[in-house]
């Protein structure tokens, strides 16, 4: 399995893609914590923005934005990641299938459960990487903007339980990526799929509360809304860590045993 | 040694039998030419001995191994290519089998030029996979099947696409690969073309296997000769031999014989035979082209 990978990695390197998605997140990083810090400069908008239950509050009496600043403003918007997470599995896990390659791989032995954890490690693997980037690049240009800001009160303690859980859900958009790959093997058909699951759930829950407020709850269940619930996590209660973590957990585990239990009986084109 | 053995293999598709109840065998050094028209189970064959397509029935044996676990490890000494060449269209040939040294875990770095070597594609430098021309995919394709040193290759329609000199120089490569001690299993729809490489032949048609036979009983069968019917055919032997000093002939039953000499001789032939006691009831020039011999296997299901 340590082959694939390295061999993967090796493609990876000479493709474009990857770096495509690291220049993406270095502009919205930077564009995020700068248009802030001139908005500010500007007057235009005189208050900085606080995290506040998951959720970017901009009516909060401050000047600067630091890196402190920044690392809260990462985790409220680390759902992009999703979207950083499409072309991770797609270049690992799709590519073999739309050109065909997968024939080169599976018939000379691999077996197909080695093969198909390889995708997923490697893309989990790197989609943590790029988390860290991601935190790491607002963390840079926060200090760049306004210095390293106050960590106090266990802000850094904080910043990693929340980075623990978003990584939980971050694995789980990976296993879904990777079985949409693996079990249509056609990119269209995957990315309209996976864009759909980022979406739709959100978009029906929005439109039930309306009617009925309580639909709300149901966010729990939805992995796209469970990336903002958790950066509001200190002031969670602990049933609701808990529940949110499992159904992270259960995201993570039951699309990679049916993909998984898909591919083995699959037919290869 | 026996390198493949396939049991009643069986695939069906939609109700139809793709491949249907196919046994067959090949030995080591073996070069096996899968022949059938389109459609007729050939690649649907090569799909279940790779492990790309299960067998609805019957059983795989390879490198001696038939428990599922074990074969798996075998296919670590085969290597194939199935349908048309496939690599990431984005890489180089170079990188492409970089890719797949790395993916095999073969150390020796060499091995990469060494394949380029072999199927003359050291000089195509930054062009990709997806800019290649069909003949230098399938050289590629090729290349890659040879890069861990396998012992037992498949090709499946290794000239399909190719023009007259990209068929001579991938034939070149197939024997040189046989050469080296490769077992390998190849498929066309072109009898005349695997004729020219294949020491064994297996006729598929509707996905089943109709014919398993050498070249040397290809050849036979193929033969030009000149047929005679006679009312005794030891008799006739004897004249001939005698005679006329023919050795190369065939006594096909009591009444018939095969020569395959002296054809601008049939004046003589009939003279010689009469005049010592021998009824000639008919003489007729007999044998069949590689292409009248495939038509005549596929016979009259032709239209089925």
């Amino acid at each position: 399995m340590f082959n694939l990978m390295r061999a993967d990695a090796y493609r990876m390197q000479r493709g474009k893609g990857i770096y495509i998605v690291l220049g993406i997140m270095l502009l919205i990083a930077a564009l995020t914590i700068f248009v802030f810090r001139s908005a500010l400069i500007m007057g235009v908008q005189t208050e900085a923005p606080e995290i506040v239950d998951g959720e970017i509050n901009l009516f909060v009496q401050q000047e600067v934005i630091t890196a402190a600043d920044g690392a809260q403003m990462a985790l409220a918007s680390m759902d992009i990641m999703m979207y950083f997470i499409l072309p991770i599995v797609l270049i690992l896990a799709m590519a073999p299938f739309s050109s065909s390659a997968v024939k080169n791989e599976l018939t000379i032995g691999f077996s197909r459960a080695k093969f198909y954890f390889s995708k997923l490690l490697f893309a989990c693997t790197l989609s943590v990487l790029f988390m860290v980037v991601n935190i790491a690049l607002y963390i840079l240009f926060g200090t760049v903007s306004d210095g390293w800001g106050y960590w106090g009160s266990g802000l850094g303690i904080e910043v990693l339980q929340i980075f623990g859980s978003q990584v939980l859900f971050a694995l789980a958009f990976n296993s879904i990526g990777v079985f949409m790959c693996f079990v249509f093997r056609k990119s269209g058909v995957a990315i309209g799929l996976y864009i759909a699951f980022t979406l739709v759930p959100q978009m029906v829950i929005g439109l039930l509360s309306i009617a009925f407020p309580e639909a709300l709850r149901a966010m729990y269940f939805d992995l796209a809304s469970l990336f903002g619930i958790f950066a509001g996590m200190p002031t969670m209660q602990s049933a609701d860590i808990i529940q949110g973590l499992l159904i992270g957990l259960a995201w993570l585990v039951v699309p990679t045993v049916a993909g998984l239990a898909i591919f083995q009986r699959a037919e290869i084109k | 040694m026996t390198v493949l053995k396939t049991q009643n293999l069986t695939k069906i598709y939609g109700g139809k039998p793709a491949v249907d109840d196919v046994s067959l065998t090949i030995e080591k050094g073996d070069i096996y030419g899968l022949i059938g028209q389109n459609g007729a189970g050939k690649t649907t064959l090569m799909r279940m001995i790779t492990s790309l397509a299960a067998p609805d029935n019957g059983s795989i044996q390879l490198f001696g191994e038939s428990d599922p676990a074990k074969i798996n490890a075998a296919r670590r000494r085969m290597s194939a290519t199935i349908e048309s060449p496939a690599m990431y269209p984005g890489l180089t040939a170079a990188q492409n089998l970089e890719f797949y040294r790395k993916q095999r875990g073969i150390p020796d770095k060499a091995v990469v030029n060494n394949a380029l070597e072999f199927v003359g594609l050291t000089d195509t430098g930054n062009k990709k996979f997806k800019n290649f021309s069909m003949g230098m995919k399938q050289r590629l394709g090729l290349a890659l099947t040879t890069l861990s040193n396998p012992d037992f290759v498949i090709l499946d329609e290794p000239i399909n696409g190719l023009d007259p000199m990209g068929i001579v120089e991938i034939r070149k490569l197939i024997q040189t690969m046989s050469e080296k001690g490769i077992t390998i299993l190849l498929s066309s729809h072109i009898l005349t073309e695997l004729s020219l490489v294949a020491t064994k032949y297996a006729f598929l048609h509707h996905g089943k296997l109709i014919k398993n036979l050498t070249h040397e009983q290809l050849q036979e069968e193929c033969k030009r000769a000149l047929s005679l019917v006679v009312n005794d055919a030891q008799k006739a032997c004897v004249v001939l031999e005698t005679t006329l000093g023919i050795h190369n002939y065939k006594q096909v039953n009591n009444n018939e014989i095969r020569l395959y000499e002296q054809f601008d001789k049939s004046e003589e032939i009939s003279y010689q035979l009469i005049h010592g006691g021998v009824r000639l009831a008919a003489m007729q020039e007999v044998g069949d082209t590689l292409e009248d011999y495939y038509k005549n296997v596929i016979g009259g299901s032709y239209n089925v």
